[in-house]
């Protein structure tokens, strides 16, 4: 047992070198983003909210930034923060437009988030490069949500309500191309692990 | 006058006032034997015991009246702590009707020491699956913290979140959404026995 606090303990994320975990947890009526050493214990809290809520971490590759979803500005919108740094807003916002964009995954080769965002009301995988600044809108046909990188940095596997029926599809972001994993109702927050290496590969060739 | 007249006129005296009178019960007649004072006393007792069943059987109703009263107070109490919470679009804020639902439920609760609640926090299908887990958790804690206002120990209070995840209403529109924005409520131990004088 890691985390039994009383509330939430959701959406856990390792660190790179195995050593932490980041996840999201009830604090003072909300939920923050909150560390543990994988070996327990070692709580610490990341981020500090008041009344909004801060969950879905993911660790940049080097292990010392970590991406989140946060409402603080009263929409969900995607942050990135130095481990006991201050956040910054990574995601697409406007005052006013009633922007939602969650669930951000952090590519294990570089500065790109992928994360899903409302686009004329349905959801749609976007990817930000951290370090440019530039977003990609990567889907444009029916409700996509979760995406989660395959180790190559290239693919993205992510899930779909309506799409061809719903079920998991992967992604290409490259050549964006799309093709269903498994179809099917019910399945969602799918997590490519690092064993799925080589059939990645062999998707991208 | 003659002394038959007289008579005659007592006698139609007697007979008018004997009209207005019950005649006595029993005629006293020969001088009682034993076994006429046993059916006597006998006749006095079963009287005596009819008269103690009559009033035994009256308590017996009203007490009866009296339980399924309490009963069906306790199942509109019941019905009045499970009444739903509902919410706008991605807010946790309590509207004035929940604020009132909430109140109500705070009397019951505070009338009766040992109840302890379960709230669950619920999200509408729209957002995100981890989003909506911590928008529920959110809404939950609300109410927890509204109720705890009133004096309410939140540690009688336990909250659950289950997000999008378990609808009310299956549906894609915005009558589905309204009634999956919500904050249900279960009793998790205690019962409930007293019912509080805001809520009779």
């Amino acid at each position: 047992m890691l985390s039994d606090r009383q509330g939430l303990n959701i959406t856990p994320a390792y660190s790179p070198d195995g050593e932490t975990v980041a996840f999201g947890t009830s604090a003072g009526g909300n939920t923050e983003v909150a560390t543990l050493r994988t070996t327990g214990g070692g709580l610490q809290q990341q981020t500090r909210g008041n009344r909004n809520d801060s969950l879905s971490p993911s660790f940049s590759p080097d292990g010392r930034q970590i991406a989140f979803v946060s409402n603080r500005l009263g929409e969900p919108h995607v942050y990135v923060m130095p481990v006991g740094g201050q956040p910054r807003l990574v995601s697409e916002y406007a005052y006013g437009s009633n922007g939602y964009n969650t669930s951000p995954d952090w590519s294990p080769r570089g500065s790109q988030i992928a994360y899903h965002s409302r686009v004329r009301g349905i959801h749609q995988i976007v990817m930000v490069d951290v370090d440019k600044g530039t977003r990609r809108l990567l889907t444009n046909v029916g409700n996509n949500e979760d995406p989660s990188w395959a180790p190559d940095g290239q693919h993205l596997v992510f899930a779909s309500k309506d799409r061809d029926g719903g079920g998991l599809f992967v992604l290409d972001t490259v050549s964006g191309r799309v093709r269903p994993l498994l179809r099917g109702a019910g399945y969602g927050l799918p997590d490519w692990s690092d064993t799925l290496y080589r059939a990645s590969t062999a998707a991208a060739r | 006058m003659t002394l038959r007249r007289v008579a005659a006129l007592v006698l139609v005296a007697v007979s008018a006032y004997g009209c207005t009178r019950k005649p006595p019960p029993v005629a006293v007649a020969p001088p009682a034997s034993p076994a006429a004072r046993t059916d006597s006393s006998a006749i006095l007792a079963a009287r005596a015991q009819a008269r103690r069943d009559s009033i035994a059987a009256a308590e017996r109703v009203a007490r009866d009246n009296a339980e399924r009263d309490r009963v069906a107070r306790v199942a509109r109490m019941r019905e009045t702590l499970s009444d739903i919470v509902y919410f706008e679009y991605d807010s946790d804020q309590l509207t004035q009707e929940a604020q009132e639902k909430l109140r109500t439920k705070v009397a019951i609760i505070r009338a009766n020491p040992n109840l302890q609640l379960q709230v669950e926090g619920h999200a509408d299908e729209r957002g995100s699956t981890e989003y909506n887990l911590a928008l529920g958790q959110r809404r939950a804690e609300t109410v927890r913290d509204f109720m705890a206002g009133y004096g309410v120990d939140t540690g009688r209070i336990v909250t659950i979140s289950f997000g999008e995840e378990r609808p009310l209403v299956e549906g894609g529109e915005e009558s589905a959404w309204a009634r999956n924005r919500r904050a249900e409520f279960s009793i998790a131990g205690g019962e409930i026995t007293t019912i509080p004088p805001e809520v009779r």
